[in-house]
């Protein structure tokens, strides 16, 4: 989902999105990539590559139709989800002082 | 480990793909490494960042198989996702192969149930040998014959039933290496 997110507002490419996917996760930014490819044979995203004056070329992530109208899915079962999980936080935790 | 070293493990473990499919992910990786090394990274860190390459190729084996599965449909294609599915992690042990193995020994059992209806009728003919009453050899081929019927109609119900249930096991497998892998 998160990656998805990343390319909601504009294109992306890989690194930057491992970049920032492993500045708030703990997991290894190896395993990436199968997502992205994934998704993108999913119909999720396309790619392009685009040559760059300072560095390497950049193989860039868009997100479709199809990956926005699953992006909104996941986001709103996810907001059900953390709601859940907060309410049950709140209500064990006001248990807890009584 | 050196970048080389990294990328001549994860070209080795991904020997299942197609080599086009193996050059581009190479390729996503070592676009990986080029960017790292404009940030100052060195590539010892990059690697330990990124993890174990055999656990990434695992990861794009078992998506290959399903993509596979899924594509058209056939019994070695899911059985090979199922067996790409193992390597990620071990309860799907039991939450594939245990199921997979039941569901293919049932489908199979009705096959080999609907083939011994097929051959009854030889039986009956063979009985012609030893069964002193004609009228009653006579019975028994008419009923083994209405049996070879319903067991050609089981094997044709069998061919639908079980293309419907390796899709539908594709799905169930799917499903599984979604949960498993938590989608971030």
């Amino acid at each position: 989902m998160c990656v998805m997110v990343l390319t909601s507002s504009k294109d992306r490419y890989g690194y930057e999105l491992v970049d920032r996917i492993s500045e708030k996760f703990m997991i290894a930014e190896g395993t990436i990539y199968p997502l992205l490819r994934r998704l993108t044979k999913e119909g999720y995203f396309t790619t392009y590559l685009v040559e760059s004056q300072e560095g390497p070329p950049r193989k860039y992530y868009q997100l479709t139709e199809d990956g926005n109208k699953y992006l909104k899915e996941l986001v709103e079962e996810w907001k059900m989800f953390s709601r859940a999980v907060d309410q049950i936080i709140e209500e064990g935790l006001q248990l807890e002082k009584e | 480990m050196k970048k080389n070293e990294f990328i001549n493990q994860l070209r080795a473990q991904l020997k299942d793909l197609p080599a086009a499919e193996r050059e581009e992910i190479i390729s996503d990786y070592e676009e990986h490494f080029r960017h790292a090394k404009e940030k100052g990274r060195t590539d010892e860190e990059v690697i330990k960042r990124l993890g174990n390459p055999k656990t990434i190729a695992k990861e794009f084996t078992a998506d290959y198989h399903l993509g596979e599965a899924k594509a058209n449909h056939s019994l070695p294609s899911l059985t090979r996702a199922v067996f790409a599915s193992l390597g990620l992690g071990l309860f799907n042990l039991i939450l594939v192969l245990v199921p997979f193995v039941a569901v293919v020994g049932f489908i199979f059992s009705l096959y080999v149930l609907s083939g011994a209806f097929v051959l009854t009728p030889l039986v009956a003919v063979a009985a012609f040998a030893w069964e002193s009453s004609v009228a009653k050899a006579i019975f028994n081929l008419f009923v083994t014959l209405i049996l070879a019927g319903a067991g050609m109609m089981l094997y044709a119900g069998m061919n639908r039933a079980s293309k419907a249930v390796i899709r539908w096991f594709t799905r169930y497998l799917q499903a599984n290496l979604k949960i498993i892998k938590g989608e971030k």
